[in-house]
């Protein structure tokens, strides 16, 4: 037999051209659609579409359309610099792996240590944002459309209430670190299903969205208490410029917004590594999947303009993010919100709603994971306390792991809640941070064919563009990329992530994430471990 | 060489590093002949599946020579680029055979490709014991080879010649510092029909008919290569009917596919230390019952050597562990 995929660690070879023997791990590649489908769960559509309202509240004048676009095409460069580093290095782990072997252990942890601390607290986020996004917006536009008071009180009730935000963020947590612990195989079922689900909102969406224009929106906004053009007034009134011209500086400045769901469509190198797609397959998936993506999240924006209007939008978000009493609906400002509005049937505004709910129980268990397998690797490596990894003997999970991100998370979700709007701008930094972390990776690319010659000399992706090796082409652009979102955020001051508060936080992690490696490595000498050894190149000759 | 011959070589403490399913990387095999001296280890142990899994044919072509590798062709025009092209194939773990196209065509042949892939098998592996003898014959270390599941039976012989290792799969075998240690390269049923496989049953019976020789198994090193059941260790991804691996939105749905029969032996004996493989992508150290599993995965194909060091002390048992990526 000829052609085969393996498991992990070894070179698919092409249909012709090779002889396979029968033996371990000669497996057939994922098929094309669980791959896409695979990659796609990684960028969230209904957690893109954040873009829809505060791409023209950030920056009056933005496309929310465009900003999609461009911001999709640029990140094909971090997909095809991934791809490639997944091609030659297929095991779960992505940046720790990529790092540790091109540039050094240390660079590769402190890089990984920093990227999953933000996770960590955008897990803490995904609890929050239920409350707000998820209950409020549901309750909201099914109490008016039921006309039921009770049902639209709630709306506004919990979007306001601490309490309940950190209740259901946190109940939301403990769920998913239970199922994680209890029952990890059943939970994946499960969440495959949720996935689906969150689709059928979007689709609904896009279907109520094609049905009904602008003037159907307008007498939605007034049969929900409100008036369109009042809105737009009142916001005008609180300084919103007005956001109903094109203005492309703002688009570009934008982008950052929507890179928070595109940029991470690399995020299957940590998840997805254990199988190695021969020929190229695992990249055009990647690249399928961000395709996908654009274009159904490009739609939703066009359209959302077309029937929302992006002044409205922004002027709404405006009103709603500063809390104003001119802002004329219980729940806040969000794109499912409107899209809700514009039906009167409890079923769909249900499905609508759900499925921003749904696309956070995607996110939240994959997301999970990844912190824990990150501990894992640490673990297994001595540059954290061999405890992290252990496994319960009764249930053979990872309690320590699970139990040690659950906790960090609920103490992350109570600050985000309870501590002063402060904790909240060191979360819009997060995507500065992880821009640390990207940059490394960038770089790791460009050097790999010169620091691990050998390694890339006889791997797949041993190939030339413009007289260079790819992936160090696809590094140089990625690096672009990254510096550019880099720059905008760190310059930008309407994205919130320059925040001081913010910079603070991502110096002191990236301090301890540099720091905790030369600790352990000093830990470990005394007891007779140099783990200076990890990465150390055998001679082979 | 005689294993008791050697002595308690540094002290107390020996360093074992042990390495597994290397499959057929002259580069990987290479640098575990190199791993004692750079990981200053007195015991060397090779866990099983040394055998490759692909054969690149080298086709006569119009006086030279055209192979394919990574879906490109490679040509070599004369002996030197022909010599430098096979040493490029080995190093990827893949076995070179030069032959006209007519013999390329006759590998289609499913039982004439078994036949070629015994004969490439068997030269591989005996070159390779040259080779250990040539290195380490002289060397102040314990050598022992095993087979895995993906390898022939018959290539036993081949281990068992070479004059500076021990075959370790023939009984109980003592470390230099007088622990006792047990080695079985068989594997559980695979969907693939290994060569050396075993029901859960007749797997445990020949672990345990070794494990009841011991004196004293807290002291014993239990070198299986299938690693226990529901561990970090046996890890892999699970595959549909259509042997393509299933994944869900999370990523490829992982499964366990080590051996009850080893974790049950694991956790009846307890021995200081477990050494297994099987499983490449699951590189891991756990703890089971007090013994420390390793299986320190491989990376083979990418000519990375994945081994573990370990350092083992008479009155603190495992002292020590690491994994490495030489």
């Amino acid at each position: 037999m000829a052609g085969p995929a393996e498991t992990a660690n070894t070179v698919a070879e092409p249909a012709a051209g090779t002889f396979a023997r029968q033996s371990s791990g000669l497996v057939r590649d994922i098929s094309p659609s669980s791959n896409v489908i695979l990659n796609i769960s990684f960028v969230s559509i209904p957690l893109a579409v954040l873009v829809a309202t505060q791409a023209p509240a950030a920056f009056p004048g933005a496309s929310p359309f465009w900003v999609t676009v461009i911001c999709a095409v640029i990140c094909i460069a971090p997909v095809m610099l991934y791809s490639l580093f997944m091609a030659v290095m297929p095991r779960s782990g992505g940046d720790y792996v990529f790092v540790s072997r091109t540039v050094h252990p240390w660079a590769g942890f402190a890089a990984n240590f920093n990227i999953t601390a933000w996770y960590l607290l955008v897990i803490a986020y995904f609890g929050y944002l239920l409350t707000p996004f998820g209950l409020s917006s549901a309750f909201t536009t099914i109490g008016v459309a039921a006309d039921n008071d009770t049902l639209t009180r709630w709306g506004a009730d919990v979007a306001a209430s601490k309490g309940w935000q950190f209740a259901i963020g946190a109940a939301a947590l403990i769920l998913t670190a239970a199922m994680m612990s209890l029952g990890l195989r059943r939970m994946l079922k499960v969440q495959r299903a949720v996935f689906y689900l969150s689709l059928v909102g979007v689709a609904v969406s896009i279907v109520l969205l094609l049905l009904h224009g602008r003037a159907d929106f307008v007498d939605s906004v007034a049969r929900f208490g409100g008036d369109y053009d009042k809105v737009i007034v009142d916001a005008r009134a609180a300084g919103y410029p007005g956001g109903g011209s094109f203005d492309l500086g703002n688009t570009l400045l934008a982008m950052p917004l929507a890179f928070a769901s595109f940029g991470y469509a690399i995020v299957t190198s940590y998840a997805g590594g254990e199988v190695r797609s021969p020929r190229g397959s695992g990249r055009n998936a990647m690249l399928l999947a961000l395709g996908i993506s654009a274009v159904v999240v490009a739609l939703l924006m066009a359209l959302a303009s077309r029937t929302f209007g992006n002044d409205f939008l922004g002027s709404a978000t405006v009103l709603s993010n500063a809390g104003d009493k001119a802002y004329p609906f219980g729940a806040p400002s969000f794109f499912f919100f409107f899209v809700s509005m514009l039906t009167t049937s409890t079923l769909l505004i249900l499905v609508i709603n759900i499925s921003f709910v749904l696309a956070i129980f995607v996110a939240l268990p994959a997301t999970f994971l990844i912190a824990t397998r990150a501990l894992f690797a640490w673990s297994f490596d001595r540059l954290v306390p061999e405890k992290l990894s252990e496994v319960d003997p009764r249930t053979r999970s990872p309690l320590i792991a699970n139990g040690v991100v659950l906790a960090v998370t609920l103490v992350f979700l109570a600050l985000i809640v309870f501590a002063s709007g402060d904790f909240l701008a060191i979360l819009y930094t997060a995507g500065l941070a992880e821009l640390l972390t990207f940059i490394v990776v960038a770089i790791a690319g460009i050097v790999f064919p010169f620091r691990r010659k050998a390694m890339y000399e006889n791997s797949p992706i041993n190939r030339r563009v413009l007289g260079l090796p790819a992936i160090t082409v696809a590094g140089v652009a990625a690096l672009a990329v990254y510096v550019f979102f880099f720059i905008s955020l760190a310059t930008t001051d309407a994205l919130g992530a320059n925040a001081s508060a913010g910079i603070r936080a991502t110096v002191i992690i990236a301090a301890i994430a540099l720091a905790l490696y030369p600790i352990s490595l000093a830990i470990n000498r005394r007891r007779g471990v140099n783990l200076g050894l990890a990465f150390r190149e055998l001679p082979p000759e | 060489m005689g294993l008791f011959r050697r002595s308690r070589q540094g002290g107390e403490r020996t360093r074992v590093f042990f390495a597994t399913d290397v499959h057929g990387s002259e580069r990987c095999f290479r640098k575990w002949l190199n791993a004692a001296e750079v990981y200053e280890a007195q015991v060397l142990v090779l866990g099983g599946d040394l055998t490759g899994k692909l054969l690149v044919p080298i086709v006569a072509d119009g006086g030279g020579w055209v192979a394919e590798l990574h879906g490109e062709q490679v040509r070599a025009a004369d002996d030197v680029e022909l010599e430098a092209l096979r040493g490029r194939i080995r190093m990827m773990g893949r076995y070179d055979l030069v032959l006209t196209a007519e013999e390329r065509d006759r590998l289609q042949d499913p039982e004439h490709l078994k036949s070629v892939f015994r004969t490439v098998m068997h030269d591989g592996v005996a070159r390779w014991m040259e080779l250990l003898t040539q290195r380490l014959a002289e060397k102040d270390v314990a050598v022992f080879t095993m087979l895995g599941n993906d390898d022939e039976p018959e290539l036993a012989d081949v281990l068992r010649g070479a004059g500076a290792a021990t075959y370790a799969e023939d009984g109980v075998v003592e470390l230099p510092g007088g622990y006792p240690m047990v080695s079985v390269g068989f594997s559980t049923p695979t969907p693939w029909q290994t060569p050396r496989e075993l029901p859960e049953d007749e797997l445990a019976e020949r672990i345990e008919g070794l494990a009841s020789q011991l004196d004293d198994p807290a002291r014993a090193v239990f070198n299986l290569h299938c690693p226990p059941a529901d561990t970090h260790l046996d890890q892999a991804a699970k595959l549909d009917g259509d042997l393509r691996p299933v994944v869900d939105s999370a990523g490829p749905v992982m499964t366990s596919v080590g051996s009850t029969a080893v974790r049950e032996a694991i956790e009846r004996h307890h021995p200081l230390l477990g050494l297994h493989g099987h499983v490449h992508e699951s590189p891991a150290i756990q703890r089971l019952d007090g013994t420390v599993c390793i299986n320190p995965g491989s990376d083979y194909g990418d000519g990375v050597l994945r081994g573990a060091i370990v350092d083992l002390e008479p009155d603190k048992g495992v002292r020590t562990w690491q994994l490495v990526q030489g």
